[in-house]
């Protein structure tokens, strides 16, 4: 009855047509309010009421306007088997860091292509920005089949660059769909117009993608949030990022490396011995002196790495440039310390993919850089593909996040 | 981990980021359905009593349920409640006719003299995305100026649940923890956990409230469903919008953006 959840961004060029298609998935699934689709009827050149699906995203006065999403917007449908919550990602370059903002939450994403002008500068952006976040669960979706009459040969085409451009990011098309979204075009239900066609549909492809890997299986890391007076005590609190944890456990707490015992596990109006990855819990530790947040809590046999030093793939978010020797201040979960980027180990256009520059000093809006970092004092780190929650952090100047990254290689 | 365990995660993990970077804070109880769902979300991240102040933004137009509820759960919770009011008194308050400035005086000056008396910097609100078009946009940690302006051409990046603070001592934070959820969710929510609410959405005599506002500006809407599993039933089918009943929504055109932009919630 209760259906599970997935989180989807859509990404893609502007005017490729992320928001029609999104407003056309509402529609077909049933999501829409009563009196939402009278609201978007528009009269087109021939005088015939169309509905112009993407303003069921456009809230903002300027984007009314302007005809063009400006920040990510959320949404919901359900299919018969998953709830979809599905975010907008506004295609344009000034709008990069909410593109990255919806792409961060998503669990899988889908790439919409025009048939015609096939990929483009933001759909390389996008693409870049996926692999680097981590997203590997992507669907391609060619859009405007309409208006080249269905034809097979032109969805090749867009399909064989979308293929090329996902392969050189390491990443594979989970499937690769011909769509028209103003149509509906085997969004929920096929067409005839593309009867060529024997792949799934969008909702067939979104279904059959799996669900995200637990993470309860892998070592334990909890980083410390808070930490709580109860009863006269200290409770540390936060969320299990990997891992289990449980009463009596041993554990070692980075990067201090102080060996500590778990002696409780507490959650309010609950009777709790244990929790999973996922669950915000105040734990009591044996064998800790001072107990803060930023400490993380690891399993003993399979710690974090202690590190100053690392290489690590950047996205410059801010549209102020860094600048060599700018100071920054690094945050990966709970964790926070001063930081430099010690050197540009090479910087890439992320629009055309191609390098810019080695031992750069520079990193401009958009751009997409392999730097090695040095901080003021060690935190617990772990390669991003071994543990997510501590391999990636955000590098942050004034307060305000200006860029994102995650962490290639520790050395020894 | 079920859709709801997640969710609750989630509010709470962001309860208590919000907490650890901002100890002067407090957050909104509207008495409604989902402010007191945080509410109840608030309790279980601090084990018990909030540690900061619940401010009710009382504009004095309120139903007598919700006076009742308010008063009654605030002593049993032990909550530290502040009663944030218009300086204005309710006579020379702009007639309700005009809705964008009845709200504008009434909930957004009171809110915006309480910040500035108490010097608050951030504020814990349960608005969600699928309320309205314009709350989809929304960041969890969502920085305001001195005037409450909300800059929503220029929104911080959130990514990985790393949050910018603002830096102008001027500003406050709205930090929303349960933009995730959808009203379904919340009343599934409520019904798990036997959460109280009010009995204003429950019908009586074929009609029921969906949204809560001020007594003079929201109206019930039709129903029959008279207990939470009713109204669970009737959200998987309905196809109304929640805030259909809600009229400061709909006076004029983006009087939703406009209301948000002078720092309504």
């Amino acid at each position: 009855m209760d259906l599970p959840w997935l989180r989807i961004v859509v990404v893609g060029h502007v005017d490729h047509g992320k928001s029609t298609l999104i407003g056309r998935l509402l529609h077909d699934s049933g999501a829409l309010p009563e009196g939402r689709l009278d609201e978007i009827v528009r009269a087109d050149a021939a005088a015939n009421a169309v509905p112009e699906w993407a303003l069921l995203l456009d809230h903002f006065h300027e984007e009314r306007e302007q005809e063009r999403t400006i920040d990510s917007t959320q949404a919901f449908f359900a299919t018969g088997r998953r709830v979809y919550r599905i975010i907008d990602a506004p295609g344009h370059r000034e709008f990069l860091k909410n593109m990255v903002t919806g792409a961060a939450q998503a669990d899988a994403a889908v790439l919409v292509i025009d048939v015609e002008a096939g990929v483009m500068e933001q759909t390389r952006r996008h693409a870049a920005l996926l692999a680097l976040l981590g997203q590997t669960r992507v669907i391609a979706a060619v859009n405007k089949m309409d208006r080249v009459g269905g034809r097979r040969e032109d969805f090749d085409r867009a399909a064989a660059d979308a293929a090329a451009l996902l392969a050189r990011m390491n990443l594979r098309a989970h499937a690769v769909i011909p769509i028209s979204a103003q149509q509906g075009w085997n969004l929920a239900v096929r067409s005839e117009a593309l009867a060529w066609y024997d792949g799934p549909t969008l909702f067939e492809a979104l279904d059959s993608l799996p669900s995200p890997e637990p993470q309860s299986h892998r070592p334990l890391r909890f980083p410390v949030q808070d930490v709580y007076t109860r009863e006269g005590r200290p409770l540390a609190v936060g969320r299990v990022e990997s891992g289990r944890v449980f009463e009596g456990q041993a554990a070692v707490l980075l990067p201090d490396g102080v060996r500590v015992r778990i002696q409780s596990v507490a959650r309010f109006l609950e009777n709790r011995t244990s929790a999973e990855a996922g669950e915000c819990v105040g734990l009591a530790i044996e064998g800790a002196h001072d107990i803060r947040r930023g400490a993380v809590l690891c399993d003993p046999a399979v710690p974090a790495k202690v590190a100053r030093r690392f290489e690590a793939n950047v996205f410059w978010l801010s549209d102020a440039p860094w600048e060599q020797g700018n100071p920054l201040v690094l945050r990966c979960a709970t964790q926070q310390a001063p930081a430099k980027i010690e050197r540009v180990i090479r910087r890439v256009n992320s629009a055309s993919l191609e390098p810019i520059a080695t031992n750069a000093t520079r990193l401009e809006h958009a751009e997409v850089a392999r730097v090695a970092i040095e901080l003021d004092a060690p935190i617990a780190a772990d390669g991003f593909g071994d543990c997510p929650a501590l391999g990636r952090f955000v590098l942050v100047k004034n307060q305000t996040v200006v860029a994102g990254g995650t962490i290639a290689a520790i050395p020894h | 981990m079920t859709d709801l365990d997640e969710l609750e995660n989630k509010s709470i993990y962001l309860i208590r980021e919000a907490y650890a970077r901002h100890r002067n804070m407090a957050m909104l109880w509207s008495i409604g359905k989902d402010s007191t769902a945080l509410l109840w979300l608030v309790r279980k991240a601090f084990f018990g009593p909030p540690p900061f102040p619940v401010v009710h933004i009382d504009t004095g137009r309120k139903f007598r349920e919700i006076y009742e509820f308010r008063d009654r759960f605030a002593a049993e919770w032990n909550l530290n409640l502040l009663i944030a009011r218009s300086g204005r008194a309710l006579e020379s308050a702009p007639s309700f006719a005009d809705k964008l400035a009845c709200c504008t005086e009434l909930k957004t000056n009171a809110l915006k003299r309480l910040i500035a008396e108490r010097r608050f910097e951030a504020l814990l609100l349960a608005i969600r995305r699928d309320e309205h078009g314009i709350r989809a946009k929304e960041r969890f940690f969502s920085p305001r100026d001195s005037s409450f302006c909300w800059n929503y051409l220029d929104q911080p990046a959130e990514l990985w649940d790393q949050f910018g603070a603002a830096a102008d001592p001027d500003t406050h934070l709205r930090i929303h923890p349960m933009l995730d959820w959808r009203e379904l969710d919340i009343w599934r929510y409520i019904r798990r956990e036997g959460i109280p609410v009010t009995s204003l959405y429950f019908a009586r005599g074929g009609k029921r409230f969906r949204s809560i506002g001020c007594e003079c500006c929201c109206q019930p809407v039709e129903s029959d469903a008279a207990t939470l599993d009713d109204i669970i039933e009737e959200l998987r089918a309905t196809r109304i919008a929640e805030r259909a009943g809600r009229a400061q929504d709909k006076e004029q055109a983006f009087m939703m953006q406009k209301l948000r932009s002078l720092g309504y919630m």
